[in-house]
């Protein structure tokens, strides 16, 4: 008898029924990773295992489950996994440095009255740049600001247009600085697939060459892929997902404004999409590069509406607070003379 | 990435890519991996040391919820690092960083599967369904073990995804309950009632299903 259970046998009968009556969960984990059962703690586990089939499913899937994840695969190694992912760290914007320091703090009036320069200086360049704006605002025609105005917002989908017109694969000479690209693909991407086998057919294949180009870095032929993707197959799940894949590659490539026209174009057509939530945080990551912080803010405050995005919720909201801490030091610099 | 960073990476390429876990067991290991979580916010040395440390369990994790011929599983498995990368500055050390990681692979691994789902994507290609027998009574071990882990990952699709992310969690990856707890801050309480639906549920699920539907009833 172990110490602490009931002398009289009845109890004991009792306590144990009582003890298998209760769900051995805590045991049932305690033997999957490999600590140490008591006897009687077997016996209860594997009583349990015999007569309850939901347990038993899972205890024997489980094994099955995490046999097939251990199996060798021809993915990516976690090596480049992790470098892939490193390839878009952000560190935190660094903090302002601190003033160099003065034998004798200064306090009070005199601390404000070193600042001064400074904020005049600011305020200087601001009054500056208000006027130029105000001047090319009243000389330049109303057509002409339209026009740039146009062309500004779509500088990107040009900056992928300039890569649509892909001749056919057959006719196309190799790239000279990418003679390792391919061939065998090329004689399925030359025949345009029926509408109808999208998905099984050509678009996988483009999504998977176009993925592999990405991967490998050849950079114009995951270009011309992603292009063909859209161009042929624009309504399936592969076309669609490429955006978003296209979009962050070119964020980490740090061409944020084609990126953020992926994005852009993946969220009008799928707002409620597979990868909404990505793209609406890779539209955020490149409007904040471009140097848009009312946008940006606009984008991340999306990133905070959308239920599906919750995984990036801190993040999106550590964003927020980096670009109104920024904002808030151009104001006060601004009001500061 | 700086220059260190890479030179760690390359040291992880040449050596083992599977650390044992039980090198990273001691209390004092644990300790030095919370405080590389730490830093690892501002450091991308640090970060990706973590992230070298975490891997293989978000690798796993993703494996396990989508399976291994997933068409999107390099997609899932480099998004679902993302995620954890990007929550890290979130990570205040309630669990150990490895629990933190599957969860929000977990997470993201279901996510992308409800939603390609949704969207049709297949996600067993023709080599897998080929070993799908026909029902029958003639099934070998083979068969039915490949028919319950098609069963297991539909089952983690049709529950709540709380639920889904307790039950992958806790039966699947071998989290304990108070882990699953610190990770998604959630009471050990509701942690245990969501293992609890779960089981429920499949219960429920064997019991109105037939044989042929669900493999494991009476025949193990």
């Amino acid at each position: 008898m172990k110490d602490g259970e009931p002398r009289d046998p009845r109890l004991r009968g009792n306590a144990e029924d009582a003890h298998s009556d209760e769900h051995p969960d805590e045991l049932l984990h305690r033997a999957r990773v490999g600590l140490p059962l008591t006897p009687r703690e077997r016996l209860i586990t594997r009583d349990h295992l015999r007569t309850c089939d939901v347990c038993r499913l899972l205890e024997e899937t489980r094994a099955d489950l995490l046999d097939e994840a251990a199996r060798p695969s021809d993915g990516k190694s976690i090596t480049a996994l992790v470098a892939a992912t490193m390839a878009s760290f952000q560190a935190p914007a660094a903090p302002v440095p601190a003033a160099p320091p003065s034998p004798a703090r200064r306090s009070g009036r005199g601390r404000h009255a070193a600042r001064l320069p400074a904020f005049a200086a600011g305020a200087v360049c601001l009054v500056a740049g208000v006027a130029l704006a105000a001047r090319w605002m009243v000389e330049s025609p109303p057509a002409t600001r339209a026009q740039e105005e146009l062309s500004s917002h779509t500088a990107a989908r040009e900056r992928r247009a300039v890569v649509r017109p892909v001749p056919a694969p057959a006719d196309a000479p190799a790239p000279p600085v990418q003679p390792d690209v391919a061939p065998p693909a090329a004689p399925a991407l030359a025949v345009p697939a029926p509408p109808g086998a999208a998905s099984s057919g050509g678009a996988a294949m483009l999504f998977a060459r176009a993925t592999e180009a990405r991967r490998a870095g050849r950079v114009d032929e995951a270009r011309v892929a992603y292009d063909r993707l859209w161009r042929d197959f624009p309504e399936t799940v592969e076309a669609r997902t490429g955006q978003v894949a296209y979009g962050r590659w070119l964020l980490d490539r740090h061409e944020a404004r084609p990126a953020a026209a992926a994005f852009d174009d993946y969220l009008r057509g799928n707002p409620d999409g597979t990868l909404a939530a990505e793209a609406a945080v890779g539209l955020a990551e490149a409007r904040e590069s471009l140097g848009d912080r009312e946008q940006a803010r606009r984008a991340w405050e999306q990133v905070l509406a959308n239920p599906a995005a919750s995984a990036f919720t801190r993040h999106a909201r550590a964003r927020l607070r980096a670009l109104e801490a920024r904002a808030g030091l151009t104001t006060d610099g601004a009001r500061a003379p | 990435m700086s220059e260190r960073a890479s030179k760690r990476l390359a040291v992880f390429d040449a050596g083992d890519e599977h650390p044992s876990q039980a090198s990273r067991d001691t209390e004092a290991d644990r300790a030095a991996l919370l405080s590389l979580a730490r830093a690892a916010a501002v450091d991308a040395d640090a970060m990706a040391e973590l992230l070298l440390e975490v891997a293989p369990a978000v690798v796993r994790a993703v494996r396990v919820v989508l399976g291994p011929r997933a068409v999107d599983l390099e997609d899932v498995k480099q998004q679902a690092l993302l995620n954890v990368m990007r929550a890290v500055p979130s990570f205040r050390g309630e669990c150990h960083p490895s629990g933190f990681a599957s969860r929000i692979a977990v997470h993201t691994a279901l996510t992308a599967r409800r939603r390609a789902r949704g969207e049709r994507l297949v996600f067993c290609d023709a080599v897998d369904i080929s070993e799908m027998a026909p029902p029958g009574p003639r099934r070998t071990d083979a068969e039915l073990g490949l028919y319950r882990r098609h069963f297991v990952r539909d089952l983690l699709l049709r529950l709540p995804e709380e639920q889904a992310e307790v039950l992958a969690l806790h039966v699947i990856l071998g989290h304990s309950l108070p882990e699953i707890g610190a990770a998604t801050a959630t009471p050990l309480a509701t942690v245990k009632s969501r293992l609890r639906l779960a089981k429920e549920y499949l219960r429920k699920v064997l019991d109105d299903g037939d044989d042929d539907r669900v493999p494991a009833r009476g025949q193990s």
